[in-house]
């Protein structure tokens, strides 16, 4: 089985699925992107464009795990993604690596754009209909479903901050560490987010009659 | 419900990477029975890694089998912005936009987001505020780790040709079948289910193109993700039947074997995964060992299902599914 960490194919991804692509690539290619990062970040179009030729494909993946592939929105919040990314990307000073950077803002968009869906679908009921045409992979039987669908929906009910704590841990399989430093803050910090997440978590399981279920839990 | 307030963050992670040591295993698998939010992060973890992995799958594919674009559309699309003197830098923004999506293996209707979206005046004037600032800031402290200044074009040109790949790593050697002992596959039409519902309309490849399994394929997940899960398993079979050698026929079995086991038809299940298991293909073959041993259990048959959760906990000891397993061994009486 490939593990969901360090293994070569998911290391080849960067960001995602793997360490930083500093840490799973050679040093000089990591270096070579974050040169190409600052570069673009400086004004520099055909940097930027071929920056952005390699954090597109991160980003839309990024946004279709949180939003679920089929998600209507999906398309316009790649696009909203990516244009935050360049924006922020005036502001990058290389405390990270960019594919760590492009994805946080991926997650964040992403989230984003769930709360609003969520408060839309609150508004108008035929909403509702729209969010249940997900498309599944080929192994995602109902039960995954169920269980992505319970994580996406906590992700906009928690604060900004615990909301991208989990969906880096949970969604994108980043270590502690990892979302720390993408982060600019202390484990410590990202422990107490995990765990008050994981607290709303919890509270989501125990008031779902079918995930509680399916792990069993006791009353 | 009992649950531990310090969760096990560390040992999870340590898990994704498989660098539990047994002590360790055995502290995690303990504290997983206790607290529901871990097991549940644990399946999860894996779904989505498994998500993951299928769109990265499918956007290297698409990328690798999209025609090149006519000359002219993005000579259409600059023609559509507003002219000005800060236009160019917009025209910049707007093709690079499009140029990453086109690499993420963007379809048509995504060009056509491009052009709604980042084309709107709204979004270029957004684009257009920071590319000022940044323009404006060039040397500032804020961004001292940066180079001070748009940089000369001959140095720009090996910041990007020392710049890596894009993100489509190459399969991974265990997607290859083992020659050696691939056996084929039995055909996917003796374990389709007789009666045909009347679902919504599958893709079918067109006249004009030709059927190869790689567009057999298409259609088929195309049908299944679209609900279409009868025609879906019809032309899983198709493709089983006309290119029973080809690496996706063989992946299909797998696929087929779930979509029968959601279906209620474990005996057909059960087949499908033996033949995926048979072929040597090693890709989805935690997923198709733990579909065998869901199709035994269903069908009733204990010993066999025994078997099938021993092997599985044998072949992929570090699963996410080991749990379940080692819960049904006991369950069983085989722990």
């Amino acid at each position: 089985m490939i593990r969901f960490g360090k293994g070569p194919k998911l290391a080849a991804l960067g960001a995602e699925g793997g360490s930083p692509d500093g840490a799973a690539s050679p040093e000089g290619e990591a270096s070579a992107t974050m040169t190409l990062a600052l570069t673009a970040g400086a004004g520099d179009a055909r940097a930027m464009a071929r920056l952005l030729e390699m954090v597109a494909p991160r980003i839309n993946r990024v946004v279709r795990v949180v939003l679920g592939s089929g998600h209507p929105e999906t398309d316009d919040v790649t696009q909203l993604a990516l244009i935050g990314f360049t924006q922020a990307l005036t502001s990058f000073r290389g405390d990270c690596q960019p594919a760590h950077y492009a994805s946080r803002i991926a997650v964040r968009t992403a989230v984003h754009a769930r709360r609003r869906f969520r408060a839309m679908r609150a508004r108008f009921d035929d909403a509702s209909e729209v969010e249940a045409i997900h498309t599944t992979t080929p192994y995602d039987d109902a039960a995954a479903e169920h269980r992505k669908g319970l994580l996406r929906e906590l992700l906009a009910e928690i604060p900004d901050e615990q909301a991208e704590a989990l969906a880096l841990k949970v969604a994108l399989g980043w270590s502690l560490e990892e979302i720390a430093s993408a982060s600019g803050v202390p484990v410590n910090t990202i422990r107490s987010r995990l765990r008050l997440a994981k607290e709303a978590l919890r509270h989501k399981i125990e008031a779902d009659p079918a995930t509680r279920d399916e792990l069993q839990v006791r009353s | 419900m009992s649950s531990p307030e310090l969760h096990a963050d560390d040992l999870l992670d340590k898990e994704a990477r498989g660098e539990l040591s047994p002590a360790e295993r055995s502290r995690l698998d303990r504290h997983v029975e206790a607290c529901s939010v871990c097991r549940f992060e644990r399946q999860v973890r894996d779904d989505f890694r498994l998500e993951f992995e299928t769109l990265g799958q499918a956007a290297r594919k698409e990328a690798s089998h999209k025609p090149p674009r006519p000359f002219g559309y993005r000579e259409a699309a600059v023609a559509r912005l507003p002219m000005g003197r800060a236009s160019s830098r917009v025209r910049n923004l707007a093709l690079l936009a499009a140029a990453a999506m086109l690499v993420a293996g963007a379809a048509a209707a995504e060009w056509e987001t491009i052009q709604r979206t980042v084309f709107s005046s709204a979004v270029l004037e957004q684009s257009r505020a920071p590319a000022k600032a940044a323009l404006a800031t060039n040397g500032a402290e804020a961004r001292s780790a940066a180079p001070s200044a748009p940089p000369a074009e001959e140095k720009v040109d090996a910041v990007i040709a020392a710049a890596p790949a894009i993100d489509f790593p190459a399969p991974s050697p265990r997607e290859t079948p083992a020659p050696s002992t691939h056996r084929p596959a039995p055909p996917i039409a003796a374990a389709e289910p007789a009666p045909v519902q009347n679902d919504e309309p599958a893709a079918q490849p067109t006249v004009e193109s030709p059927i190869t399994a790689d567009a057999l394929f298409a259609a088929a997940n195309e049908a299944r993700q679209h609900g279409a899960y009868n025609d879906a398993i019809r032309l899983y079979g198709d493709l089983s039947q006309h290119f029973p050698q080809s690496a996706e026929a063989t992946a299909t079995h797998a696929i087929v074997g779930r979509l029968l086991l959601d279906r209620g038809d474990p005996s057909g299940a059960l087949v499908q995964f033996d033949g995926y298991l048979r072929s040597g293909m090693t890709t989805l073959g935690e997923e198709a060992s733990v579909g065998r041993a869901l199709a035994l259990q269903r069908l009733g048959r204990p010993a066999e299902e025994a078997e099938a959760w021993t092997t599985l906990l044998s072949a992929y000891p570090q699963s996410v599914h080991a749990s379940r397993a080692r819960s049904r061994l006991a369950a069983l009486g085989n722990r």
